[in-house]
C-alpha cells in the first residue's frame, strides 16, 4: 500500500488507464481499445472496471484505512461514554452499546460540566476578539505603514510564533503572579492575547498586502483618515482573513490547556474544559466510561464547529500554513 | 481636535502599541527572565534567590537522567517527524490524485484526518487512553486478540508506552503535515506533468522527477516546523501516560514543567526550559532560512 | 510656433517639485509645469520617471520633499487630498470591491460633506446618466467589465465635481479596441466638463493622441513640454526623439568631420550649409544624426534618381509590412541599422541591396554629449506620409 500510493497521487486528470497505459498501468489499459460497434454489455461492464483501476482500489483502500484510523478513536471513545455501567467489560465485546446509557454524562455533570463549558466558551470568546481587535490595526499598519525597523519587528513578531509557550511557561508563571493575574479569567485571556497574536498578525498581513495600495488612496481622496479606511474600505476584503484567524484561535484558545492549567491551577470555578476533563479523569481513573463520557464533552463544540465550518476551515488551513510560499 | 486625531492615526505606533506591550508583556520578558532564572537556585519555596552562575546547566550536563530524557525526547521527536511527514505525503497525493479524478471520498478522507487534528490535546491523551486499554476489552487490544496476540500493556511498558504516544501523536499532527504537502501539491505547474508525459515518463518516473523535486521546499520546511512541534509536545504525553511508566516517556517539556511546578525548582527548570530554547530557536533559523522569508516582511 | 505660453493665468501649477523618498531614491526633480484651466496635459515617460509620483504628490497623497503645488493659484501643500478640490481615477480603478457601484461614486461625497442622502443620490444618478452605467449601478464591481468599472471610477470622481482631474494610466488594464474608445470617451468627457486635467501614461502613442500638451518625463526630470505635434516634429533632445514616435526616430553617432561639411563616424553625411552651421556647435563633442523612419526612400541598387539626397547601401534584414505601409530594417554597410517606412506594396524584399536616400530635409542633429537638439527639420518639407499633408496634422 505505501508503495502504492506515491505513484497514485502525481496528479494527473482522466483516463490515466487508457492514455499513459505504456508506461505503467499495462493492465487496465487492455479492454479499453475495443471498437464501439461491437461492445456487449458485458464489454461496458468491462469497460467501466478497467477505467476504475487498480490505482483507484488501492487509493480507495487507503481512504478507507485513513478514515478508520482517525474517526475511529473518536466513534469509540463515543461509543463507550454510551454504555450503562459494567457493559464496556463484559462479554462478548461490542462496538456499539447495547443500550444506552448517559450514566457517565451525569457524573460529569456533577464533577462541574457545566462550569468548565462555560469557563471555555468565555475565554474563548472573548479571547479570540481580543486576538482580532489587537492583530487587525498592527497587521494593517505592518503592511501600509513604512517605518524604520519594520522588518526587523516582523522578524520578531515571526520568532515569538515559532517558539512554544511551553518553553517559557516558568517565568510566565511569575509574570503572571507579579501582574496579579494567577487565578484570573482576564490573565489567561491576556496571556492568550499575547501568545496568539503573533501568528494572527502574519497571517493577517498576507491579506493586507494582497489589496491594493491604490484602494486605500482611492479612500483618502474619498475623504478617510486612516481608520475610517480601514473601517470602511479595508475590513470587508480583508474579512476572509479574518475569519481564519478566528477559525485557528477558536480551536487553539478551547483546546489550549498548559497555560490554562498554570494560571488558573487550583481554582476549580475556573476551570476550562481542559482542566476539568484532566482533573475529572485523575479522580475516576479507572472509570473508562466517564473518561470516555467527559472526552466527549470536551471535543464535541469544537467537532461541531468544524464539521460546520469545514470548508473554510480547510481554505484557511491551506492559505495559513503555507503564508509566504 | 481632529488635526491631532488623524496625525496620531498617521503614525505605526498607536496601531501597533496593544502588539507591543502585550508582546513585551508575554513574550519577550518572559524569555529573557527563563534565561537570567536559569543562572540561580530560585525556587517556589524558600526565598534568597541567589545567582549561582552555570551550576543548573552542569547539574544537568551530568544528570544521566537528563540524558535519558533528552534520548526519550529525541526517539519521540524524530518517530513523530518520520510518520507525520510519511503519512501526510501519502495522504496528500492520495486526497490530491481523488480530487483530480474526481473519485468521491477524498472530502470524507480528509475532513476525516482533520478531525482528528481539532481535538484538544489533553483529550487526545483520554481518546487513546480509552482505545488502549491494557486488557481484552479495550478496543485495541480487542482486535489484537482476533489475531491472537495480546492483551498488549500499551501504557505500562516502557517501550510500548513511548510508542503509543508517537502513534497518538502522528494521529493529531498528520493533519497539518497533509495539508501543507496538498498545498504543495497544488503549485507543481501542471505543465512539468504534461512535459514529461510527452518525454515518455510512467507514473512513477513523473513522481520521482517532477514530484518529488518540486514538493521539496515544502516537505523541508513542513519538516522543520514538525520537529519543533514535537519537540515541545506537551499536553497529550502529560494525558496519556503522565512521562511514565518511570520516565520512559518523560519529554523535555514535561521534565521541566515538573521540576519547575512540582519540584518547585524554578532555576532548573529554567535551565531546561533555555534548553528547549536553544533548540527551538536553532530550527526556526533554519526555518527561516528555508522560508526565504526575507522577501516577504 | 507653440503654445505652451499660453497659460499665463495658470489653474494648476507644479513649481521646482522634488521628491526624494527616505531612501535616498529621487523620484522627481526640479519639475515644473503649468495647466490651464480646462486644459489637458498628458505626463509621459518610461516605468519609474516619477510621472505617477508626480501625480501622487499634487493629489496629496505623497507629500513633496521640496517645491510647491498650486491649484487656483493657493499652494495645496500640507493640504489633505480630499481638500484639494481633486479627484484620482487609478490604473486599476480601484473601485471598493464590496460596494455596489451606486456606492463607490457616491462614497467620498458621504465622507466629506453633508449633503442629505436624496442629494447623493441625485448626484450619483445624474453622473451615472452622462456616463451610461445607470443599469449598472446596483452591480458591484466584480461582476462588472473593464470598460464598465472604468466608467464608475470615473464616476467617481466627476461626482465630486473636482478642479483638478488626476488619471493614472486609466486604460492601461483594457484590451487594444476597448482602449481607444475609453480614450476617446475620456477626451468627449474632459471636453464638456472643461476641467482641468492631468493624465499619466507610459504610452506615446495615448499621449499623442490625448493631450493638449504632453510632458515627457525621464528619470524624474522634465524633457519637454509642447504640443504632441511639436514634441514628434521638434524634440527637445535625442531621449523625446527616441521616445516620441513609433518606430523610434533613427539615431546614428557621429562627429563632425575636419571640413566641417561633413558627418563622419557611423555614416558619412554631407551636410549643407544649414546643418553645418548647427552641427558646429557641437564640434568637439559629437553630433548624433537623426531622421524618421519616414523621412528616407529606399531603392534598389540599379536605379538612382533624386541624386540630391545622399545615400547609402545596405542590406534589408527584415520587411514588416503593417498594412497600408511597410518598416524595412536596413543593415547599412558602415553597420548601423535604420528602419525606413514604405509604402505598403514595397517590393523590397529580404535580404535584397538597397540604397537608402536620407534627404537633409528630414535630418534632425542633436549633440552627443547633452543630448540637446542642435537643428529640427522646416516642417514645411516633412514629406507626406500615408496621404496626410503635416499642414493639417497641426
Amino acid at each position: 500500500m505505501n508503495e502504492d500510493a506515491p505513484r497514485d497521487g502525481d496528479g494527473e486528470g482522466t483516463a490515466d488507464g487508457r492514455t499513459d497505459g505504456g508506461a505503467s498501468e499495462v493492465g487496465m489499459a487492455a479492454s479499453g481499445g475495443t471498437a464501439p460497434e461491437e461492445r456487449s454489455v458485458a464489454g461496458r461492464v468491462r469497460g467501466r472496471l478497467a477505467q476504475f483501476g487498480r490505482l483507484d482500489l488501492s487509493v480507495y483502500a487507503l481512504y478507507l484505512l485513513a478514515i478508520a484510523f482517525f474517526v475511529f478513536p473518536v466513534l469509540w471513545v463515543a461509543s463507550a461514554s454510551l454504555r450503562p455501567p459494567g457493559e464496556l467489560f463484559s462479554y462478548p465485546f461490542r462496538l456499539l452499546p447495547a443500550e444506552i446509557s448517559l450514566s457517565a454524562y451525569r457524573r460529569v455533570f456533577r464533577a462541574g460540566m457545566v462550569t468548565w463549558l462555560f469557563n471555555s466558551t468565555v475565554i474563548t470568546i472573548v479571547g479570540v476578539g481580543s486576538v482580532i481587535a489587537v492583530s487587525v490595526p498592527a497587521a494593517y499598519a505592518f503592511s501600509r505603514f513604512e517605518f524604520t525597523g519594520r522588518r526587523g519587528l516582523l522578524g520578531i513578531v515571526l520568532l515569538f510564533q515559532m517558539i512554544s509557550p511551553v518553553i517559557i511557561i516558568v517565568p510566565l508563571y511569575t509574570v503572571m503572579s507579579t501582574l496579579g493575574l494567577l487565578r484570573t479569567r482576564v490573565g489567561l485571556i491576556l496571556l492568550y492575547v499575547g501568545i496568539q497574536t503573533p501568528f494572527s498578525i502574519w497571517l493577517l498581513k498576507g491579506y493586507f498586502d494582497t489589496i491594493p495600495q491604490e484602494l486605500d488612496y482611492a479612500a483618502r481622496i474619498d475623504g478617510c483618515n486612516r481608520f475610517q479606511t480601514l473601517r470602511h474600505v479595508l475590513l470587508r476584503p480583508v474579512a476572509p482573513g479574518i475569519a481564519v484567524v478566528a477559525i485557528f484561535n477558536t480551536v487553539l484558545t478551547w483546546s489550549e490547556f498548559v497555560l490554562a492549567f498554570t494560571v488558573l491551577g487550583s481554582e476549580s470555578r475556573l476551570h476550562t474544559i481542559s482542566i476539568g476533563v484532566y482533573k475529572f479523569q485523575g479522580q475516576y481513573s479507572n472509570d473508562w466510561r466517564a473518561i470516555a463520557a467527559a472526552s466527549v464533552v470536551g471535543m464535541l463544540p469544537l467537532v461541531i464547529v468544524f464539521l460546520g465550518l469545514q470548508r473554510y476551515f480547510v481554505k484557511g488551513l491551506i492559505k495559513g500554513s503555507l503564508k509566504g510560499q | 481636535m481632529g488635526e491631532a486625531k488623524r496625525k496620531l492615526l498617521d503614525h505605526p505606533l498607536p496601531w501597533l502599541a496593544p502588539t507591543l506591550l502585550l508582546l513585551a508583556v508575554f513574550q519577550l520578558y518572559p524569555m529573557l527572565e527563563a534565561i537570567l532564572m536559569s543562572f540561580t537556585n530560585e525556587t517556589l519555596v524558600r526565598t534568597g534567590t541567589q545567582f549561582v552562575g552555570p551550576e543548573q546547566y552542569i547539574r544537568l550536563a551530568t544528570d544521566p537522567e537528563f540524558w535519558d530524557m533528552l534520548r526519550v525526547t529525541a526517539i519521540f521527536a524524530f518517530s513523530s517527524v518520520v510518520l507525520h511527514v510519511l503519512l501526510g505525503l501519502i495522504l496528500a497525493l492520495a486526497i490530491d490524485y481523488g480530487v483530480r479524478r474526481g473519485l468521491p471520498g477524498h472530502l470524507t478522507t480528509r475532513v476525516s484526518v482533520l478531525l482528528a487534528w481539532i481535538v484538544p490535546g489533553i483529550i487526545i491523551g483520554l481518546v487513546w487512553k480509552v482505545m488502549l486499554v491494557e486488557n481484552q476489552f479495550g478496543a485495541v487490544n480487542h482486535f489484537l486478540g482476533l489475531l491472537n496476540i495480546g492483551p498488549v500493556p500499551f501504557r505500562s511498558d516502557p517501550t510500548l508506552a513511548l510508542v503509543s504516544t508517537i502513534i497518538a501523536g502522528t494521529w493529531r499532527g498528520t493533519a497539518f503535515t497533509m495539508i501543507m504537502i496538498y498545498g504543495g501539491l497544488q503549485r507543481v505547474p501542471q505543465r512539468l506533468y504534461e512535459a514529461a508525459r510527452v518525454d515518455g515518463a510512467g507514473r512513477w518516473a513523473r513522481f520521482r522527477h517532477v514530484t518529488l523535486p518540486q514538493l521539496k521546499p515544502v516537505l523541508f520546511v513542513t519538516t522543520v516546523l514538525v520537529t519543533i512541534y514535537s519537540l515541545n509536545t506537551f499536553d497529550l504525553i502529560f494525558a496519556l501516560t503522565g512521562g511514565g511508566p518511570g520516565r520512559a516517556t518523560q519529554v523535555l517539556a514535561l521534565f521541566m514543567y515538573q521540576e519547575a511546578f512540582q519540584d518547585y525548582a524554578l532555576g532548573r527548570g529554567a535551565a531546561i526550559a533555555v534548553v528547549m530554547l536553544v533548540a527551538n530557536l536553532l530550527l526556526t533559523g533554519v526555518y527561516l532560512y528555508a522560508f526565504d522569508v526575507g522577501d516577504e516582511i | 510656433m507653440t503654445d505652451s505660453d499660453r497659460s499665463t493665468d495658470s489653474h494648476l501649477e507644479v513649481r521646482t517639485l522634488d521628491k526624494t523618498y527616505p531612501g535616498g531614491l529621487t523620484a522627481v526633480e526640479e519639475l515644473s509645469l503649468s495647466l490651464a484651466s480646462g486644459e489637458l496635459l498628458v505626463l509621459v515617460g518610461p516605468s519609474g520617471c516619477g510621472k505617477s509620483t508626480t501625480l501622487r504628490c499634487i493629489a496629496g497623497l505623497e507629500e513633496p520633499t521640496d517645491g510647491d503645488i498650486r491649484i487656483g493659484g493657493r499652494s495645496v501643500l500640507g493640504r489633505r487630498p480630499e481638500e484639494r478640490e481633486i479627484a484620482m481615477v487609478f490604473q486599476n480603478y480601484a473601485l471598493y470591491p464590496h460596494k455596489t457601484a451606486r456606492q463607490n461614486i457616491g462614497f467620498g461625497l458621504r465622507m466629506t460633506t453633508d449633503l442629505s442622502e436624496e442629494t447623493i443620490e441625485t448626484r450619483v444618478e445624474d453622473v451615472a446618466d452622462t456616463l451610461g452605467i445607470t443599469e449598472l449601478l446596483d452591480k458591484k464591481p466584480g461582476s462588472l467589465s473593464g470598460g464598465q468599472q472604468q466608467r464608475v471610477a470615473l464616476g467617481r470622481a466627476i461626482v465630486r465635481d473636482p478642479s483638478v482631474f488626476l488619471l493614472d494610466e486609466p486604460l492601461s488594464n483594457l484590451d487594444a479596441t476597448l482602449r481607444g474608445r475609453m480614450r476617446t470617451e475620456i477626451q468627449q468627457l474632459q471636453r464638456d466638463l472643461d476641467v482641468t486635467t492631468i493624465y499619466v501614461t507610459h504610452d506615446q502613442v495615448e499621449a499623442m493622441t490625448i493631450g493638449d500638451r504632453i510632458a515627457v518625463l525621464r528619470d524624474g526630470q522634465l524633457q519637454q513640454v509642447d504640443t504632441p505635434m511639436s514634441c514628434y516634429h521638434e524634440p527637445a533632445n535625442r531621449f523625446v526623439a527616441s521616445f516620441i514616435g513609433e518606430p523610434s526616430m533613427n539615431l546614428l553617432d557621429c562627429r563632425l568631420g575636419p571640413t566641417e561639411t561633413a558627418l563622419t563616424g557611423t555614416v558619412d553625411y554631407p551636410l549643407d550649409d544649414r546643418l553645418a552651421a548647427a552641427a558646429s556647435e557641437a564640434r568637439e563633442r559629437g553630433v548624433v544624426l537623426g531622421f524618421r523612419p519616414e523621412s528616407p526612400t529606399l531603392s534598389t541598387a540599379t536605379d538612382g534618381d533624386d541624386a540630391a539626397a545622399p545615400s547609402f547601401t545596405g542590406q534589408v534584414d527584415v520587411v514588416e509590412p503593417i498594412g497600408e505601409r511597410s518598416f524595412v530594417y536596413v543593415t547599412l554597410a558602415s553597420g548601423p541599422q535604420v528602419t525606413v517606412a514604405t509604402p505598403g506594396r514595397t517590393p523590397v524584399r529580404q535580404g535584397a541591396s538597397v540604397d537608402v536616400r536620407i534627404p537633409p530635409a528630414g535630418v534632425h542633429l542633436f549633440d552627443a554629449a547633452t543630448g540637446q537638439a542642435l537643428v529640427h527639420p522646416d516642417r514645411d518639407d516633412q514629406p507626406d506620409v500615408a496621404g496626410i499633408t503635416t499642414e493639417e496634422l497641426d
